[in-house]
């Protein structure tokens, strides 16, 4: 296994998932090193900051390829911003429209062959998750002060049944960063995962026999990508839907 | 698949939340295996109200959808 553990080529589906140190750092004992975790987020932001200074940089009244693909995603964003939070919600565009295309080049750049997927990776997704949900309560009680609280007790209960139904609905409310982050996080390990066995087919089975995984294979890339976007927007319409509740009381 | 999925995390992550919180006060206050437990059942609810929170919100959602789409086929059949 330890021969196994720096080929590139290693048949180890999980290998693909490792952390390298390519510039070790230590700042007091914690190790922050550069990763290659690293190195595929600064590539990421570099693409996005890329993508915009290209769509904009000839900015006219009938737009061009480039042009249609930066407004597409603005518009996209800004709709279901409309749909889901109402127009109390324009003030956070720009936070939610950073965190759909980080995710979303993220996701699409770990499809990329030899490349990194960093959502695979929980402390990842959930660091994303847990900016979300403390930044929404921390908006939800500057919004509403103690009144917030009333987000955990709904309308029309017994009082017999409320301390019951309140640690419940206290539960419920915690359990969203776990949700988001798994969710993210699982969907897009067990996609890699399930592409590195079927490639690993291919070549197990050789000339004769490796046809059908690899028509399996190509199949499931194309559901990859689509998996990819999907997990990017239901990350971002969460968000929306939290922002959503933490606005307006119901 | 996406969908199933949303509903499964939902859940699963209600109960986790309750089992950490029970464990977590049980390590606390010394009090057995017993607030594990109720906080373990709590979770469960906790996570069935999730999904049928989840679940609700799709149907809002699909109904909303096909009502559209059901409008935009008539005014092209008009």
């Amino acid at each position: 296994m330890s021969t196994e553990a720096h080929d590139p080529f290693s048949h180890s589906p999980m290998a693909q998932f490792e952390i390298h140190r390519i510039v070790p750092m230590h700042v007091g004992g914690l190790d922050v090193s550069f990763t290659n975790s690293s190195l595929m987020m600064v590539i990421t932001l570099g693409l996005i900051t890329l993508f915009f200074m290209i769509g904009t940089r000839r900015a006219s009244l009938v737009p061009g390829r480039w042009q249609s693909l930066t407004e597409i995603s603005y518009e996209f964003v800004a709709g279901m911003m409309r749909d889901t939070v109402g127009a109390a919600g324009q003030k956070f565009f720009p936070f939610v429209f950073t965190l759909f295309m980080f995710i979303l080049f993220l996701n699409m750049l770990g499809m990329v062959p030899y490349s990194f997927t960093v959502t695979s990776h929980i402390i990842v997704t959930f660091a994303l998750a847990a900016v979300v949900f403390v930044g929404v309560t921390v908006l939800g009680f500057i919004t509403h002060g103690v009144g917030y609280l009333k987000l955990f007790v709904p309308h029309g209960v017994p009082v017999a049944l409320l301390p019951l139904i309140v640690v419940i609905e206290v539960i419920s409310y915690l359990s969203r960063p776990i949700s988001l982050s798994v969710r993210l996080f699982a969907n897009m390990m067990a996609g890699h995962t399930m592409l590195k066995v079927f490639g690993g087919f291919i070549v197990m089975l050789g000339f004769l026999g490796g046809w059908l995984p690899l028509a399996f294979s190509v199949a499931f890339v194309g559901l990859e990508v689509l998996v990819a976007f999907l997990q990017a927007y239901v990350f971002a319409v969460l968000t929306c839907i939290y922002l959503n509740d933490a606005l307006h009381l119901h | 698949m996406g969908m199933a999925f949303r509903l499964s995390t939902d859940l699963v992550s209600a109960v986790v939340v309750g089992g950490a919180i029970g464990w977590g006060l049980d390590w606390l206050l010394g009090t057995g295996p017993w607030l594990l437990l109720v906080f373990f059942f709590l979770g469960i609810a906790a996570g069935i109200l999730n999904v049928i929170r989840t679940a609700q919100a799709m149907n809002a959602a699909q109904i909303i959808e096909t009502t559209a789409s059901d409008n935009s086929g008539d005014s092209v059949e008009h």
